[in-house]
């Protein structure tokens, strides 16, 4: 296929998985508005910004945030920003637009059921500001967005041909998933070993199991007992939870298999960083202490895989290229 | 109880006709065509908030689509959905007939033009055509000059607008460089015509949805290499282009990759599409950029649309260009009005479908002529398009005409004058009641080893009350096209 076309795909799938990432943790910040301390609250706006790599409005360094209380009206504010800000690559309107935008512009590689369920998506998102959301139970937005992201990739599952487009859609995807996994983990981790021990705020990790599909699975194998390392462990390397690390770097490891030689050289170095990763989780992981910095490697790692992908597939030197 | 639902049906008793304007859907008697008689039957029985909500449904289903024309408003691009009317307009398969056999022709001796022009120009030397009047049209493409034609055919797709008045059906312009609007003639017939069942059954509508098939074979017809499965794609502009969602619909079509010049690149003269698996080489190219803008080389040097080298690789016989460069010299308006005459000089047949009357004000006589009588006519720029730099003299101000006349003095050369047609008028669905509006009609004849058609056209609207511009860029709208069989 066409290599903007894959490149359009590429990061169709990234925008989508970004959008259902965020609104993911957004369903669970403002559910948090309504029963935790100021505090609490400011440190999970902290936890989002910072693992976007994002400055929040008003310029505070991601990072350096002063610890200062943060009121309601804050909240208003930076949900805003994180939901419906057009300025922001990653707000999740922008998310949507530009998913959207990768999508309109190779409407001939995705299937006409997708592509309305994007459009009907995007034309629902744009019509929308934070004013129209927060009076009447803002969490209700968001899982309505995580839902909509679920059922474009559930109509693409069940409708896309399965081409190199369908894979450069799920490779997209899943880069994406690591990315942004290995960052809010690692920042999560962080946070944890400054929490007290008494137990108090392990419903976070809860949270996240929760946000994630996982708690049942959880519970169903490892109890009622929220232990920090164990939901860790879960949410980066259980193989059959679909939204763990290890599973969505075995996913890339295995639709890049499936797509054979690149006409660029990183071709194989992608195939490589790809197996590197999988392999950094499944060997390493289990043994490390310092589990922050293992999920930084990863990140690294998913990072270097991105720019080998797009050197491999999308933007490869001419003068090596096979001609056919 | 009247009809499908218990509420009133839709009234046409308010529904004024006006005799300067042939009405689509009635005699001038009021009562319905013999060939509409059926859809009115149909539209009678329809109350009158079924209408709103089909017009409703099929409004919504272009949305969800995303079946949308590109508008820039002071520099801002804009996306819009293009309104579409729900209320088919009906013609007899007689009537279409012959249509297709003049447009046939009319294409046909248009090829002849172009070949013999950018050949021997013999049409040019027996003076039936000023040669001063060709060679130095903006759109003649010295480029182009004894290079031959793929098929001698460098219109390969042509979109001709056609109005009909009472005195019947005219030729308003020929397209011949990158007609668009084809999309929008399969969308609508998607979208209306699940609305009014009855009547497409019993009128036994002829398809237009096998247009892509059709498209696709043409284009195969021209692949230089002899190949089972040419590689063929459409070259668009980029998503920024008003007709981008065409493009994509047709690439979709026709199982073509929808590429931009960036993902071309010629080497050894051959034009190659940077793929996921490498390079490949290209066959055809149907191209929908400008020729000012394809290859930066020979045409504009400043173009980012186009592809270095690909006329090289057009010369060396390695790629075909559908259209070819400097077609546009035909569908000049200048030369429109020639086109009866290069119909006679090339096939020795008369004109099956009628010109508009045209003055040309290169001509004194005929500049004097429009100088007079700016407020009954309608002047256009000869290479203009869109409804673009037009004086519409009827509907113009006294300030208006008088600013006109002097940019028309300054330039005669640029300009041609026609009287202001009464475009037929067909009902749309306005405020909740059937309106009539002025309508023209863009069918597409693709020309390869044999000509094909299908059988309707792309029906535009003129959606603004008492507008004659149909042009989607300044407010016009679309409507299903039924060509009839019973």
């Amino acid at each position: 296929m066409l290599a903007r076309s894959a490149q359009g795909l590429y990061w169709m799938g990234r925008y989508l998985e970004r959008a259902e990432h965020l609104s993911r943790l957004m369903e669970l910040q403002v559910g948090a508005l309504v029963d935790r301390p100021t505090p609490e609250i400011m440190l999970g706006w902290k936890r989002i910004y910072t693992h976007l790599e994002a400055q929040p409005p008003g310029g505070v360094e991601a990072g350096t945030w002063p610890d200062e209380d943060y009121s309601l009206a804050d909240s208003f504010t930076l949900a805003g920003d994180l939901t419906f800000e057009t300025n922001n690559h990653y707000s999740i309107k922008q998310c949507f637009a530009a998913g959207r935008e990768n999508a309109r512009q190779n409407r001939h590689c995705v299937s006409s059921e997708m592509w309305t369920c994007l459009n009907l998506a995007y034309l629902r998102i744009q019509d929308l500001n934070i004013e129209d959301i927060w009076p009447q139970a803002p969490q209700r937005f968001y899982a309505e967005t995580v839902r909509e992201v679920n059922t474009i990739l559930g109509v693409a599952g069940a409708t896309m041909y399965r081409d190199e487009g369908w894979q450069f859609l799920q490779i997209g995807r899943n880069v994406e998933h690591i990315q942004l996994m290995t960052s809010l983990l690692r920042i999560q981790s962080a946070d944890t070993d400054a929490w007290p021990r008494d137990g108090s705020r392990d419903f976070e990790w809860l949270s996240l199991l929760h946000s994630y599909h996982a708690d049942e699975a959880y519970q169903h194998y490892h109890g009622m007992n929220i232990r920090p390392l164990l939901v860790l462990n879960m949410m980066v390397a259980d193989e059959r939870l679909p939204t763990s690390v290890v599973f969505a770097s075995e996913q890339v490891r295995t639709r890049l298999q499936e797509l054979g030689d690149a006409p660029g050289k990183s071709g194989e170095v992608a195939g490589r960083f790809a197996g590197r990763l999988s392999s950094l989780i499944r060997y390493e992981w289990p043994d490390t202490e310092d589990h922050a910095r293992m999920l930084a490697r990863a990140h690294t790692l998913a990072f270097r895989l991105h720019e080998q992908i797009s050197e491999a597939w999308f933007d490869y030197e001419i003068d090596e290229t096979a001609r056919h | 109880m009247c009809g499908r639902f218990r509420n009133a049906p839709i009234n046409f008793a308010d529904y004024e006709l006006d005799s300067d304007f042939y009405d689509e859907l009635f005699n001038t008697d009021q009562t319905p065509r013999r060939s509409t008689q059926m859809l009115f039957d149909e539209l009678s029985e329809i109350s009158t908030e079924e209408m709103d909500s089909i017009n409703e449904r099929v409004s919504r289903s272009f949305k969800s689509e995303g079946i949308s024309f590109t508008l820039y408003d002071d520099g801002d691009q804009m996306e819009r959905i293009i309104p579409i009317d729900c209320i088919p307009r009906v013609l007899p398969a007689s009537d279409w007939e012959q249509l297709e056999r003049g447009l046939k022709q009319r294409v046909t001796a248009l090829n002849r033009f172009l070949v013999d022009v950018y050949g021997e120009g013999k049409i040019l030397s027996d003076g039936v055509i000023p040669a001063d009047m060709v060679v130095g049209c903006p759109q003649y493409r010295v480029e182009m000059r004894d290079l031959g034609f793929p098929l001698d055919v460098p219109v390969g797709i042509c979109g001709t607008d056609l109005v009909r008045t009472h005195e019947g059906f005219f030729v308003l312009e020929d397209n011949l460089r990158v007609p668009s609007g084809v999309s929008y003639m399969i969308a609508n017939r998607k979208a209306v015509k699940t609305n009014f069942p009855r009547a497409y059954r019993r009128y036994r509508v002829r398809e237009v949805e096998h247009y892509g098939r059709l498209l696709y074979e043409t284009l195969v017809e021209f692949a230089p290499r002899d190949t089972p499965d040419p590689c063929i794609v459409l070259l668009t502009p980029g998503v920024f282009n008003s007709a981008f969602y065409e493009h994509m619909f047709l690439a979709n079509e026709i199982g073509a990759e929808l590429v931009e010049g960036r993902d071309l690149l010629v080497t050894d003269g051959h034009v190659y599409m940077r793929t996921t698996q490498g390079l490949r080489k290209v066959d055809v190219i149907y191209r929908r950029v400008d020729d000012d803008f394809l290859d930066p080389l020979v045409f504009r040097s400043d173009s980012i649309l186009g592809v270095p080298g690909l006329m090289h690789a057009y010369r060396s016989g390695n790629v075909a260009l559908v259209n070819a460069p400097g077609t546009g010299v035909a569908d000049d308006k200048s030369n429109y009005a020639f086109v009866p005459d290069i119909v006679r000089y090339y096939l020795g047949e008369e004109p099956i479908l009628q010109n508009v009357e045209t003055h040309l004000c290169r001509e004194p006589e005929a500049l004097e002529y429009t100088l007079d009588n700016l407020d009954k006519l309608v002047v256009k720029t000869v290479g203009g398009s869109g409804g673009y730099g037009m004086l519409v003299g009827p509907k113009s101000t006294v300030e208006e005409r008088n600013e006109f006349a002097e940019v028309l003095r300054a330039n005669p050369d640029n300009y041609i004058a026609q009287p202001t047609l009464s475009l037929s008028r067909s009902p749309c669905w306005i405020d909740r009641r059937p309106e009539p509006r002025c309508v023209d009609l863009r069918p597409f004849i693709l020309s390869g080893k044999k000509m094909r058609l299908v059988g309707g056209a792309f029906c535009r609207v003129a959606m603004r009350e008492g507008s004659l511009v149909v042009n989607s860029s300044q407010g016009g709208g679309a409507k299903d096209f039924w060509v009839t069989e019973a």
